[in-house]
């Protein structure tokens, strides 16, 4: 579980090879985006300028939500994060197919799962010799709910 | 492992979607039926599905070989929109589809109830527990009848346990049978709830046949509790709980939507932007992102890339100007519902990365918060040397909301 900022010494990634993923095996990791964080994001992208729904909780209230919102793209680098974190350094991500079913909320400690779906492990991916791996990545956040949900294609190397 | 088509009993998920055809699932059925071996492998017992995508039904599309496969069943229904929420329809006949637009979100609910009766078929109210889609709200509210219903989907993997319970509440209020089912979209959704016939249930004809027979026996049931030894969980209460937020706003249908159909499907240049190291660290600093590949160059120079590259998701700090606009005349908010991420080749510091953006469609349905309009737009991103780096399809959804708290 990692939260907080980069430290030196943080261990590196466990790269992870085909050989050693089946279907059925989980990872989970926490994250929270903070209100800090979210603004940051905000920031760097340019994302939705103006709209107050993502940075007030007034406004995001009078707009028919909860609480101030953290932005869809900034929910997706999260499961990317995950999946990058999950498959270590040699792996590449192939897609992300999100689908955001309810707002994720500033400062939501978020249960990050990835569930490996599905091995190609006999199949040569375009002639690299790698394989694909299917992924389902949710975040959940403390009141039970799976606010988004997706799937993952990565492409891993094998160990030999 | 039993096999389904020997035995007296069989366990299916009544209610699956999949990436075939419904645009917000991302599971295919391959994926689900390997999803089957593999907690058949852990002692769980599920026998096969029905797929039942939203506003859709393929006369020509069959899995059963697919199935065959994996020594499951697949089957195939439709879930369409009514006026009381969502209908799940088993045994759909060319003469049913005859009838019905299967794309109109509100569907005379009591037409298709009787015609999917008269026609050999049978619908099933679906997560009749739900907020707005399904029908309990509608009963509660309404006073509607429920003419000519038999079947509710009482358990389903979608809703919450309070959910849930006012559907078996209903059921038993009204002497309606009840199943379940998983309204899976993605894989390991698959079978959470699910319906234990006892009978063999191979084809459509047999599931049709067991839901119009009042004599037989079918149960609810979770998935953790087909195990062996396990004794099945109570159903869940129906009785009222701190409810979790619903916007339970808007209505189910009106007017066709209004929009420039003139700018779907045409591909302008939206802008270009150059990635820098530190717009890298910044992103990676907003995500708790510590992988080295992104932020360590010493690491990453010993790596696949020969250097530092972007995390994938850099596309989406890509600065552009705004994206062709279908000026949909519908709702007071939009939101994002999707968004498909493909990426092709690392982004890497010095890149300019030039964006062009479409609109592919527009479409509408229903959901907790009543009638919704999506817009779909993908952006295509190209680097400096003319190769595509990445595509982001996003999905947003145009809808009524009312401010928290104000009553109905």
């Amino acid at each position: 579980m990692r939260s907080g900022r980069a430290t030196v010494g943080d261990p590196l990634p466990v790269q992870r090879y085909l050989e050693d993923v089946s279907v059925g095996d989980m990872f989970e990791e926490t994250q929270q985006p903070t209100h800090a964080q979210v603004v940051e994001f905000l920031d760097i992208t340019g994302l939705f300028p103006g709209d107050a729904r993502i940075t007030d909780a007034e406004t995001a209230r009078a707009a028919g939500l909860e609480a101030a919102i953290v932005p869809g793209p900034m929910s997706a680098s999260m499961l990317t994060r995950l999946v990058t974190d999950w498959m270590g350094p040699l792996g590449r991500v192939l897609s992300l197919d999100v689908s955001y079913r309810r707002a994720v909320w500033h400062d939501d400690r978020l249960r990050c799962v990835a569930l490996v779906t599905d091995v190609n492990g006999d199949g040569d991916f375009e002639g690299t010799g790698e394989g694909a791996v299917h992924l389902d990545v949710t975040l959940e956040n403390e009141r039970g709910e799976k606010p988004v949900q997706g799937t993952a294609i990565v492409v891993m190397p094998r160990r030999a | 492992m039993p096999d389904p088509l020997s035995e007296n009993t069989t366990y299916l998920d009544l209610h699956v979607h999949s990436a075939d055809g419904s645009d917000d699932a991302g599971g295919t059925v391959e994926g689900y039926l390997k999803w089957i071996t593999a907690r058949r492998a852990h002692g769980l017992r599920i026998d096969g599905f029905v797929v039942t995508e939203h506003r859709r039904f393929d006369p020509d599309r069959d899995y059963s070989a697919l199935a065959a496969r994996y020594g499951a069943i697949v089957l195939r229904g439709v879930e369409v929109e009514t006026d009381i929420g969502h209908v799940l329809v088993f045994g759909v006949t060319p003469e049913f589809l005859s009838r019905f637009d299967l794309t109109s979100i509100s569907l005379p609910s009591e037409e298709v109830f009787r015609a999917a009766w008269e026609t050999g078929g049978v619908a099933v109210g679906a997560h009749a527990g739900r907020p707005r889609i399904g029908c309990v709200e509608h009963v509660d509210e309404r006073g509607v009848t429920l003419e000519g219903v038999h079947v509710l989907e009482a358990l389903n993997g979608g809703s919450n346990d309070y959910e849930n319970g006012r559907a078996f509440d209903l059921a038993d209020a009204r002497g309606l049978r009840a199943v379940g089912g998983s309204d899976a979209h993605f894989v390991s959704a698959l079978g959470g709830c699910l319906t234990r016939f006892d009978r063999a249930i191979h084809t459509v004809d047999d599931l049709v046949a067991a839901l119009r027979d009042p004599a037989a026996a079918y149960t609810p049931i979770y998935l953790e509790d087909t195990a062996e030894g396990v004794e099945p969980r109570p159903r869940p209460s129906g009785t009222p709980v701190l409810q979790p937020f619903s916007s339970g706003q808007g209505t189910l249908g009106g007017d066709v939507i209004e929009y420039d159909r003139s700018v779907v499907g045409r591909e302008v240049l939206v802008g270009s932007f150059e990635v820098t190291r530190e717009l890298i660290a910044s992103f990676c600093q907003a995500l708790d992102e510590r992988n080295p590949l992104y932020t360590d160059e010493a690491f990453a120079a010993q790596g696949p890339h020969g250097g530092i590259i972007a995390p994938p998701g850099i596309i989406q700090a890509v600065r552009m100007g705004p994206a062709p606009n279908p000026g949909v005349k519908f709702g007071s908010s939009t939101m994002m519902a999707g968004q498909l991420h493909e990426y092709y080749l690392p982004v890497r510091p010095g890149d300019t990365i030039e964006g062009f953006a479409q609109v592919r469609e527009v479409y509408e349905k229903t959901g907790r918060s009543g009638r919704m309009v999506f817009v779909v737009r993908r952006t295509r991103f190209a680097n400096q040397h003319g190769e595509d780096v990445a595509a982001l399809q996003t999905t947003s959804v145009h809808r009524e909301m009312r401010p928290v708290g104000e009553a109905e």
